[in-house]
């Protein structure tokens, strides 16, 4: 085995013998490749809704109710499991919920017939209106397996950038073996180039941002 | 004749005749060209991004070795296992035998050209194991037996009948559930079933992040992620060209691939992946690997001039603006990699002598060069590669005839007028007599299906000696 990897870096050392000069340019996507965002938030806000992300800006004052009615709609879709990533921030929220919705959640890795996920993320980027999450937000299949994932998030999480989310999400859970910068519900247009939502991963994508 | 270019020429031939294929593909080209221009006003500056990314593509080529290594150790830090594949054949035996000895019966995959490079679906079966595709166009294509059409939109050629008959004979589907949504919704439901019991998962990769020592892939279904997640061993087969410096690079390398590939701003799912499950996580996989193929690709690194296409992204967008490619489709080239790119590379990895004539399915008009996003001069690498070809004595015999001749004649300029003149001639006489592209017309390769604009009866030369005493009279 280590036969190969000792041909192969010997043909690329020779390869690259006669090595070009120059080096990587320091500021790759600076603003000379994309217009700075003013309004991050704002920003946010309409990349959601271009990407098809259901987005509900939230207060320590309305947050339980707006997530009643978000995982009530998901029950109407058919009885299961929503599955909940076992943070203190989804406990102290989950105990605010109305008792015949707790019954219905379960603070474990998602399993094949939930009906819908809650989980915490990394980071934001407004640039392209996406949710960082990592393995440690409730696991691999947590963020990917059932048909509806809800996001809880807070507006100091959000960053213009993609650059920044990623390093603040590498500083924050170094260990975690995924990450995945999710812009939107899944989908596919493999058919005669139609778009249609929900082709392996979730039908609809979820956020509660706190702006207090 | 190789039987390559035999087989090239029936195919291209064929498929130039098949109007609704055609017109499908042209409407998805449509839809994408549309998407394209879209998507790169998202940009201060496109050809800044374009210039920034062929940079930093450059830089990590330029110092492969290094990039590697750092990249394996990060790899190798988690748990997981970093495989270097000389060939084809490596790349296939180390899959193979990992699958074997996880007792694996079923594989699910996700969209990966690599994989097709070195025919790792054949291989499986070929091992008793059950292997099926989970991205929609690529599983559209597995049923009907098939090559992807394109290395980004696997099904293009494909309308939504013949998808929907497809779905009706082989998973059952009802006869009305035709529409595009009802047709995603039934492979969900049947990949649902492999996800959850399939012994091994693999994936490509689009970049493997140095710094991070993680591999990033980029997808819209999420059948990447649930490959990723759910079966107990997760297998990344990928090139080794396909090295990124650092983390922060996937700012512009994810909007940039989006928006060349798809014309998105960027692809639903983002993901790096660096290991198997970690301590302290809930799921994931138990074994993580990454197999890393050379299979020519050093060969092409050590060609200097031709190194700059090891920077490519497999994007696509050279294939999309085309007029070879709109014309012949993706199946016509018999190989991995069609298109532009295509033709530059096969050549490069699998040889001229079999491949030298794709570089002559080319017009020469550049767009293909002028869209790609890390700058790779294709259409100049064409006209390198037919070079080489004609060095290497790989070009048909009355071609080779034909331009001894014509060197002959050019070298002289009283030979070229007379020479000249006498083919004027004759070909008006021909004109007259046989009729154009009919069987009897000696030029018919060329007259079949192109035109052979009539020549005057007096050239430039003839009339420049014949006018000159006016001219002289007035000046």
């Amino acid at each position: 085995m280590p036969k190969g990897r000792d041909h192969i870096l010997g043909r690329i050392r020779a390869a690259l013998a006669d090595r070009p000069p120059g080096g990587l340019p320091e500021d790759v996507a600076g603003t000379a490749v994309f217009a700075p965002i003013a309004d991050p938030l704002a920003r946010f806000q309409a990349e959601c809704e271009a990407n098809r992300t259901e987005l509900h800006l939230v207060t320590a004052a309305n947050e339980a109710d707006c997530l009643t009615a978000v995982l009530a709609r998901e029950k109407e879709g058919g009885d299961g499991t929503i599955y909940v990533q076992d943070a203190p921030a989804l406990r102290t929220l989950a105990a605010r919920l109305p008792a015949a919705t707790q019954t219905i959640l379960q603070f474990a890795p998602a399993q094949p017939a939930g009906i819908a996920s809650l989980t915490l993320c990394e980071a934001l980027v407004a640039r392209t209106g996406s949710v960082l999450i990592s393995s440690l937000c409730g696991g691999r299949a947590a963020t990917i397996l059932p048909p509806t994932h809800i996001v809880y998030a807070h507006a100091r999480q959000l960053h213009a950038e993609i650059d920044a989310a990623l390093l603040a999400a590498r500083s924050q859970s170094p260990a975690a073996s995924l990450y995945s910068l999710i812009t939107g519900p899944s989908r596919t247009s493999d058919i005669e180039k139609m778009l249609v939502l929900g082709a392996h991963g979730p039908k609809r994508l979820t956020v509660l941002l706190r702006t207090d | 004749m190789s039987s390559t270019l035999h087989t090239f020429e029936q195919a291209a031939a064929g498929a130039a005749h098949d109007g609704p294929q055609q017109e499908t593909v042209r409407t998805s080209l449509g839809t994408y060209n549309r998407a394209f221009a879209t998507g790169r006003e998202r940009f201060a500056s496109w050809s800044e991004a374009r210039h920034r990314a062929r940079a930093v593509k450059a830089d990590a080529i330029a110092h492969l070795g290094e990039y590697l290594v750092q990249f394996e150790a990060g790899i190798t830090s988690r748990g997981g296992h970093v495989f270097w594949a000389e060939t084809a054949a490596d790349a296939r035996a180390y899959i193979v035998d990992l699958a074997r000895r996880r007792g694996v019966r079923a594989v699910i995959k996700s969209k990966s050209m690599v994989s097709e490079e070195v025919h790792l679906g054949t291989a499986l079966e070929g091992a008793g194991m059950e292997a099926v595709e989970s991205d929609l166009g690529e599983f559209i294509v597995q049923l009907r037996k098939e090559p992807p059409y394109h290395i980004v939109t696997p099904a293009m050629h494909l309308r939504r009948a013949q998808i929907a008959a497809l779905f009706q004979e082989k998973l059952g589907t009802p006869a009305g559930a035709d529409s595009a949504e009802d047709l995603t919704m039934a492979a969900r439901h049947y990949m649902r079933a492999r996800f959850a019991s399939a012994g091994m998962g693999i994936t490509g990769a689009n970049f493997l992040i140095a710094d991070a020592g993680m591999v990033a892939i980029t997808e819209n279904e999420g059948n990447a992620r649930l490959t990723a997640s759910l079966p107990p061993v997760h297998v990344v087969l990928t090139g080794i060209e396909k090295i990124l410096p650092r983390l922060t690079d996937l700012a512009l390398f994810w909007p940039l691939l989006s928006t060349a590939g798809t014309g998105q701003a960027i692809t639903c799912y983002s993901s790096l992946i660096g290991g198997p499950r970690q301590p302290g996580e809930a799921d994931g996989p138990e074994e993580f690997h990454v197999v890393l193929l050379d299979n020519g690709r050093t060969r092409v690194l050590a060609d200097h001039d031709r190194r700059d296409t090891l920077q490519c992204i497999r994007c696509g967008a050279c294939l999309n603006v085309c007029p070879v490619f709109h014309t012949i489709g993706g199946h016509a080239y018999g190989t991995t990699y069609s298109g532009p790119i295509g033709a530059v590379l096969t050549p490069l990895l699998r040889g001229e002598k079999e491949f030298g004539h794709l570089s002559f399915a080319s017009s020469l008009c550049g767009a293909c060069t002028e869209v790609c996003p890390v700058e790779i001069d294709l259409h100049h690498h064409l006209i390198e590669n037919r070079h080489d070809s004609v060095l290497e004595h790989v070009r048909p015999l009355p071609e080779r005839i034909g331009m001894r001749a014509f060197r002959w004649m050019m070298s002289d300029a009283a030979r070229y007028a007379r020479l000249a003149k006498l083919a004027r001639h004759l070909l008006r006489f021909k004109n007259g007599w046989v009729p154009e592209g009919s069987r009897l017309d000696l030029l018919r390769p060329w007259t079949a299906s192109r035109d052979l604009p009539e020549p005057p009866p007096e050239s430039f030369r003839e009339w420049w000696q014949r006018t000159r005493q006016q001219r002289g009279a007035h000046a």
